[in-house]
């Protein structure tokens, strides 16, 4: 298997929403083509996340880690099948407060995925590169950013749902939950760099960019609160970086796969020969 | 590091093969660590009749990370090329 190729196709899937954005010009049928693409990029992230889980046997830390990650993409992707093909958001306030509860349930195993493989490094008793106090404030720049980025949406939001909106409830749920999973990229990304040199760097670098993908996803939700663009360009980047964070997490499920595989424990290393 | 503090093969066979998953740094610091848990003493003293008692320490590590079946093959291969 070739990760360098697998770390290539992420980036082509990203240039899929900017295709559609320039070359398509009738709204409704751009609008079609995104969602086509969006709900795409869900079922391989999905896809990921349940193939790498399979790399780990029942009750393992890491196939749990992996299945409540998948669990926020087959819960949204069942949010968008009910909202596409059978309810309506404005049909009434029960079903505004099921897509809460939804967005609820699929934040909760995001987050709780990713906190597991972010202690992984602990429940498997292996060390972190750099020193404590140095990972402490790299930790507290990745709690910094995750408000600064999600922390305006989540104020709107709140301010919002007080009023009485419901559906403003769904995006502070959204906004909690990305703040929480954003503070945990830190120990996922120190992960990668202490497997750096070996065949696991690829999934944890993988899942890495996934994450950063969902950090910038949501930092252009934050732009557009802050400034002026066109709606059309907004879209555009955030279904770019949208693609990124699935699609990154699909490679990341195929390449943990790789790793499992029998053969891959049959690589040849070098012994230096007794003197 | 000394001449004395040099890890014996034995060691220097088992990060080698744990160094294709976990990458050359994090594989020595495991041997390492794992040894000094295991048998009280580090990699510069450890010899074949350590070995089954370090890789039963490295066991729940390799698990946690590659999943039982691989972690089993990385260990079945570690003994084989040790000649165990």
């Amino acid at each position: 298997m070739s990760f360098k190729r697998l770390a290539v196709l992420p980036l082509l899937a990203g240039l899929v929403p900017a295709l559609i954005v320039l070359s398509i010009e009738v709204a409704r049928t751009r609008q079609i083509a995104l969602r086509v693409e969006i709900e795409t990029v869900k079922i391989l992230g999905l896809t990921g996340s349940v193939i790498a889980a399979l790399s780990f046997d029942r009750g393992e830390h890491l196939r749990r880690a992996w299945l409540l990650n998948g669990s926020c993409y087959g819960v949204l992707l069942l949010r968008d099948l009910l909202y596409g093909v059978w309810l309506v958001r404005d049909s009434g306030e029960l079903s505004q407060y099921l897509e809460a509860g939804m967005v609820l349930v699929a934040n909760a195993g995001a987050v709780t995925g990713v906190w597991m493989l972010s202690r992984t490094w602990k429940v498997a008793g292996i060390a972190l590169p750099w020193s404590p106090l140095r990972r402490e404030i790299v930790r507290w720049v990745g709690i910094v950013v995750g408000f600064a980025i999600a922390g305006p949406s989540l104020w709107f939001s709140i301010e919002h749902a007080m009023q009485g909106q419901v559906r403003a409830i769904v995006s502070a749920v959204s906004s909690a939950g990305d703040i929480l999973t954003l503070a945990l990229i830190v120990p996922v990304l120190l992960t990668t760099l202490a497997l750096r040199g070996g065949l696991l760097s690829w999934p944890w670098g993988l899942m890495t960019a996934s994450q950063f993908g969902w950090l910038i996803y949501d930092a252009t939700g934050t732009i557009r609160l802050f400034m002026h663009v066109e709606p059309v360009t907004a879209t555009m980047w955030s279904e770019i970086f949208r693609a990124l964070a699935c699609m990154y997490c699909f490679a990341a499920g195929i390449a943990q796969r790789a790793v499992s595989a029998p053969d891959a424990a049959a690589a040849p290393v070098a012994v230096p020969k007794p003197a | 590091m000394t001449v004395r503090d040099q890890p014996t093969q034995v060691a220097e066979t088992i990060a080698a093969r744990m160094a294709v998953y976990l990458g050359p740094h994090t594989a020595r610091v495991a041997v390492k660590t794992f040894s000094q848990r295991a048998l009280g003493r580090g990699p510069e003293s450890l010899e074949l009749p350590d070995v089954p008692e370090l890789l039963a320490a490295l066991r729940p590590m390799l698990r946690t990370l590659v999943g039982h079946s691989q972690c089993e093959i990385v260990l079945q291969r570690i003994q084989r090329e040790l000649g165990l």
